[in-house]
């Protein structure tokens, strides 16, 4: 291998590096925990309509507007990000216990 | 409580049979005009409204008292849960045994996973109770609530406590929930008002 072809090669490993380490480090902005609450809030709509809201969700989902109204919009999207994984859990309990609940029925 | 007259001079006795005496066993009805199941605190707090008084929290305090006498006075009654010849009466029972057996809360559990699979088990300091003839002894004194509570109480606390949100007391899935409870305990005699660790 050429001197300068490692050079290369190290020079592109650093920038690969340096991407890695500041990205994740890059701040929430406020559309990005619009969106994201935006999500959470729709997937917990649904799981209203099918009448199995999770108590953790709606902590979550106050815990963003909590942080979005002190301007951490880091902690404010994360929580927000949480609250829809909830809810989508939530809805994918109620949507297979429709059938599911008869496995456990005594007979 | 139970004999004071309303202000206008009538009392709850008016609004059941037998005057409200030994009647907690027939406790909930299907009502086939409304076509829903009537429990007996939405009994309780229909008579007050028809009365012209307010309706009583679902949850504690006087509901909690009203229905404790009501269950006193009926006693090593059995119970006799009818399910009259109405579609819509079968559906809530059947609504009821659904809701029982269904999981839900993030801790994935549904009635049954406590009070079919783990009667006389502990939860903590509780002791879970047999779903056979768990309301004949409603209402409740609980260690935890340091005081009575009422049946809506005690589903909207089950609810919470796998952390899932609870619905509205005496919301159509609650009231067909007592309604198969109750149903299934058919020939339990009354043991209310109760008392759990």
């Amino acid at each position: 291998m050429s001197a300068t072809m490692s050079v290369t090669r190290n020079i592109a490993l650093a920038v690969v590096l340096v991407l890695a380490i500041a990205m994740p480090a890059l701040a929430a902005s406020e559309a990005d925990f619009k969106a994201a609450f935006a999500a959470a809030e729709a997937a917990e709509k649904q799981a209203d309509q099918l009448r199995n809201k999770w108590t953790t969700t709606e902590t979550q989902l106050a815990a963003a507007k909590k942080a979005a109204a002190a301007g951490d919009f880091d902690a404010a999207t994360a929580a927000a990000k949480e609250a829809e994984a909830l809810a989508q859990a939530s809805i994918f309990q109620a949507t297979s216990e429709k059938e599911r609940w008869k496995d456990m029925e005594i007979r | 409580m139970f004999a004071t007259p309303f202000k206008n001079g009538k009392t709850y006795g008016d609004c059941f049979a037998n005057k409200g005496i030994g009647v907690r066993q027939n406790y909930p009805t299907f009502d086939e005009k409304e076509g829903k199941v009537i429990t007996l605190e939405l009994a309780l707090n229909r008579c007050r409204e028809a009365n012209g008084e307010a309706p009583y929290s679902y949850l504690k305090d006087e509901m909690a008292s009203l229905t404790a006498y009501m269950a006193f006075t009926s006693r090593g009654q059995k119970m006799d849960i009818r399910i009259p010849s109405d579609p819509r009466a079968l559906e809530a029972y059947e609504n009821g045994k659904r809701y029982f057996y269904t999981r839900r809360g993030q801790l994935n559990f549904s009635c049954a996973t406590c009070h079919v699979q783990s009667p006389g088990e502990h939860i903590r300091a509780e002791i879970l109770a047999p779903a056979l003839g768990i309301m004949n002894a409603m209402p409740i004194y609980r260690s935890e609530w340091s005081g009575m509570g009422t049946t809506s109480r005690r589903f909207l606390t089950c609810n919470s406590q796998t952390r899932a949100v609870p619905l509205e007391p005496q919301s159509d899935e609650y009231r067909d929930l007592e309604y198969y409870l109750s149903y299934v305990a058919n020939g339990l005699p009354i043991s209310g008002p109760g008392a759990r660790p």
